[in-house]
């Protein structure tokens, strides 16, 4: 386990690649290869983080090779160690061999800053290699793996709802980020300040860790329903989160952390503009459904009012005659207030519906199927959809079928 | 890693249960191992690695090794800076996830990932973290290798019904299948495997015969853990130990928030769902760790390591003649059977090393992890 021998430690800098002759070889034929030790430091390179020897005996390197050594015995002949300052095993790894190069691949990708020492005894390759190899020199160099460019500072990318005028009473914010965050320090860093710049005292939900999707993209800030919403406790002693009439500014602070260690490096801010409350469900059989422009076209749903981005996106499906969904990609634009549907192949003349979950909201928790300020008992059981039947003719032109829609 | 060191030596014939769904047989060409969630030794110097993410248990036959001698008190400090080196990284990219040690040439067994993935709860334990892909052996002079397992020195027999990797913890929101196998034990030509199922009572003990054959059997289990106030059939068991209390095979387990419980090993029948009998309530918010039996001044004493509590010593006799079984909610976190705390925080792996000393990762101040043995008679 020990190296025979102390080994000499130089210090070479990170991306030198390069190796520090420990013996000279005595010369036996003409103008033999003089061997080199090299460590592939470009992130780019194929090789990256491996360590070669190059310029060998091919001939003593393929008997060698050919005499299939233990790992043990290879690491006698080229051993990399981790610079630790005391006695540590070698790197875990297997070895390569082609024409004059023999090339340790370590078992891991090695950590950035690592320190190697690496050690070529050419008396041990010698000797594996049996003769008539003689003479070939040792080598030593030690090497740093350099540090990985720092990571990407991640941005917001959208908050939504994306108009600025929300309601009085709106219960969510979604916050996009451009790749997935750290999840902890949330709580600190984001702020809703009124006009002033007074911060708003507990406008949120308090979630431990924040309310992430899985990927750690999006975060959710949750109004405290109970402010929210009239008549209970909370919202009696705290008042509404939000005032109509007036402006506030919901602010991501600069240092928010990605999942990869980036850094938000400028606060995010958001304007909103209060306007009344919205105490009314969104009613799917009011909406205008917009003729796609030709077989491949898009499907849009004029909304009449934004709703819930994230529901948007899940919440309502294109359904065929026989009742299978039809496959295809949706956007939301116009302030939410716009649903697109285009689908993954051409439109089929026929009759469709749009099959509208209940559970789709409006901004203040509105759903189809019941208001945010139901009082209990007082609204129907929901249906479990909502359609709304329309027509794709000959050719691919939509309207809307004069039989009123329903629930089921 | 737990086991017993007195039962080792005993030959005893289990009281197999009826294997009527001979569900698994041992397989000649074994799959790899897709984690190595669990270590045991079992006789013969054969190693049990249970694999949690492919569902089986592993038997394999360890080359040949001469003893190796530990001095009576070693310590071989920063044990995962030392596998670092090994791997080319830092220490902080190091987990352990069990140990064993084995009884006949006394080298230490370590399975270990390296990265340590996504911690998300502060409550994830390793094996949710990262998947065990490494083999390492430490000797008594402190030298760490790695040991290659050959698919031929190795065979695998898959547990039926485990649990589906879609499945959720609840609270820590990682995969349940990372808990198909937390702890084995081996007595008797039965090696015991304690984990989930999926079964609706998921909490499981499979009784895998050894040598591998057919007729793997798998009880399902219920305890009353009465810091909770409740009868629960969803957490594994942590970790056991095969023990017998006045001659008859029990095992002796503890579960998360530390209930104390014994199952009657004859009872464990296939298909059957079996409540064991819970002895104690040893405190809250703790994982107990690892459990090893040791003996002293000619009496066995069991020995529990914890995640959030001192080490504890429980004596056998005391488990013997304790009447009743916990069955109401206490008054406080702490019920029934005592036990004799002892000075021994942040351990966080345990094993035997032979009859007179056990062998431990403890965590120390300076955030480092020791290996270090410790003689039975300092207990």
């Amino acid at each position: 386990m020990s190296p025979p021998g102390a080994l000499r430690r130089s210090r070479l800098a990170p991306a030198l690649i390069a190796a520090a002759l420990v013996a000279a070889a005595p010369s036996l034929g003409a103008a033999p290869p003089a061997p080199s030790l090299q460590f592939e430091s470009s992130p780019a390179a194929p090789g990256f983080g491996t360590v070669a020897v190059a310029g060998l005996d091919p001939a003593a390197l393929a008997r060698l090779a050919a005499s299939t050594p233990t790992v043990a015995e290879w690491q006698e002949v080229l051993a990399v160690r981790v610079a630790a300052g005391e006695e540590v095993p070698p790197v875990l790894g297997r070895y390569q061999v082609t024409d004059d190069v023999v090339r340790f691949v370590p078992r891991f990708p090695l950590a950035a800053g690592i320190e190697l020492d690496c050690r070529f005894d050419g008396a041990a390759f010698d000797r594996l290699a049996g003769p008539p190899a003689a003479g070939t020199p040792t080598l030593a160099g030690s090497f740093v793996m350099p540090e990985p460019p720092p990571p990407a500072a991640p941005t917001v990318v959208a908050v939504y709802p994306s108009a600025e005028r929300v309601p009085q009473n709106l219960l969510r914010l979604y916050v996009h980020f451009s790749q997935p965050m750290r999840r902890w320090d949330v709580a600190e860093r984001v702020r809703l300040l009124d006009r002033a710049g007074a911060s708003v005292p507990l406008p949120f939900v308090e979630i431990e860790g924040g309310l992430w999707d899985p990927l750690g993209r999006r975060l959710t800030l949750f109004f405290h329903p109970g402010r929210v919403k009239r008549g209970v406790g909370p919202h009696r002693e705290l008042g509404p989160p939000l005032r109509q009439g007036e402006r506030y500014r919901l602010v991501i602070a600069a240092g928010l952390r990605s999942a990869g260690g980036g850094v938000l490096e400028e606060p995010f801010i958001r304007e909103l503009l209060v306007g009344p409350p919205d105490r009314q469900s969104p009613d799917p059989l009011r909406w205008r459904i917009v003729p796609p422009a030709g077989a491949t076209g898009s499907l849009a749903v004029e909304l009449g009012e934004p709703l819930d981005h994230g529901q948007l996106l899940r919440l309502i499906e294109v359904v065929g005659d026989g009742g299978a969904a039809v496959a295809g990609e949706v956007t939301v634009t116009g302030g939410e207030t716009r649903w697109w549907f285009t689908p993954d192949r051409p439109w089929l003349p026929g009759r469709y519906q749009l099959r509208v979950d209940p559970r789709l909201e409006d901004l203040a928790g509105n759903s189809v199927g019941r208001r945010f300020e139901e009082p209990p008992g007082s609204a129907a059981e929901p249906p479990a959809a909502v359609v709304v039947p329309f027509e794709v003719g000959e050719p691919a032109a939509v309207r809307r079928v004069e039989s009123p829609g329903g629930v089921r | 890693m737990t086991r017993t060191l007195a039962i080792s030596l005993l030959t005893l014939i289990c009281a197999a249960g009826p294997a009527a769904a001979a569900a698994a047989e041992a397989e000649p060409a074994p799959a790899p191992i897709q984690s190595m969630s669990a270590l045991a030794f079992g006789p013969g110097g054969v190693l049990f690695i249970g694999d949690s993410k492919g569902g089986a248990v592993y038997a394999v036959e360890l080359p040949e090794r001469q003893p190796t001698e530990w001095a009576e008190w070693f310590t071989l400090s920063d044990v995962e800076g030392k596998i670092a080196a090994l791997l080319g990284t830092t220490a902080d990219e190091v987990m352990i996830h069990d140990l064993a040690a084995d009884p006949r040439t006394r080298h230490v067994y370590l399975a270990v990932s390296r990265g340590r993935g996504s911690w998300g709860s502060n409550w994830m334990l390793p094996n949710e973290a990262a998947d065990a892909t490494l083999l390492l052996v430490i000797d008594g002079s402190g030298a760490i290798s790695e040991l290659v397992l050959e698919p031929a020195a190795m065979r695998r027999v898959a547990l039926p019904n485990p649990v589906d990797a879609a499945k959720k913890h609840p609270w820590k929101d990682t995969s349940l299948r990372a808990e198909t196998i937390t702890d084995m034990g081996y007595d008797g030509g039965v090696l015991y495997v304690a984990g989930l199922s999926n079964e609706e009572f998921a909490s499981t003990l499979w009784k895998v015969p050894y040598p591998f054959g057919p007729g793997v059997g798998a009880t399902t289990l219920e305890i009353y853990h009465g810091a909770h106030g409740a009868f629960e059939t969803h957490a594994p068991i942590r970790t056991f130990v095969p023990y017998r209390l006045r001659g008859e095979p029990h095992l002796l387990a503890a579960y998360l928030c530390t209930p104390f419980v014994t199952f009657r090993t004859s009872e464990l029948a296939d298909g059957e769902h079996v409540r064991g009998r819970t002895l104690g309530e040893f405190g809250a918010g703790n994982y107990p760790l690892d459990m090893v039996v040791y003996r002293k001044d000619g009496k066995d004493r069991l020995l529990i390591a914890n995640s959030n509590l001192p080490l504890m010593i429980v004596k056998p006799e005391d488990i013997e003649s304790f009447e009743g079984e916990i069955l109401e909610k206490p008054d406080t976190y702490l019920a029934g059977l005592a036990y004799e705390p002892r000075s021994g925080t942040g351990i966080l792996q345990l094993d035997a090393l032979g009859a007179d000393s056990v062998v431990a990762l403890k965590r120390m101040p300076n955030g480092g992890l020791n290996l270090l043995t410790v003689p039975v008679g300092w207990f």
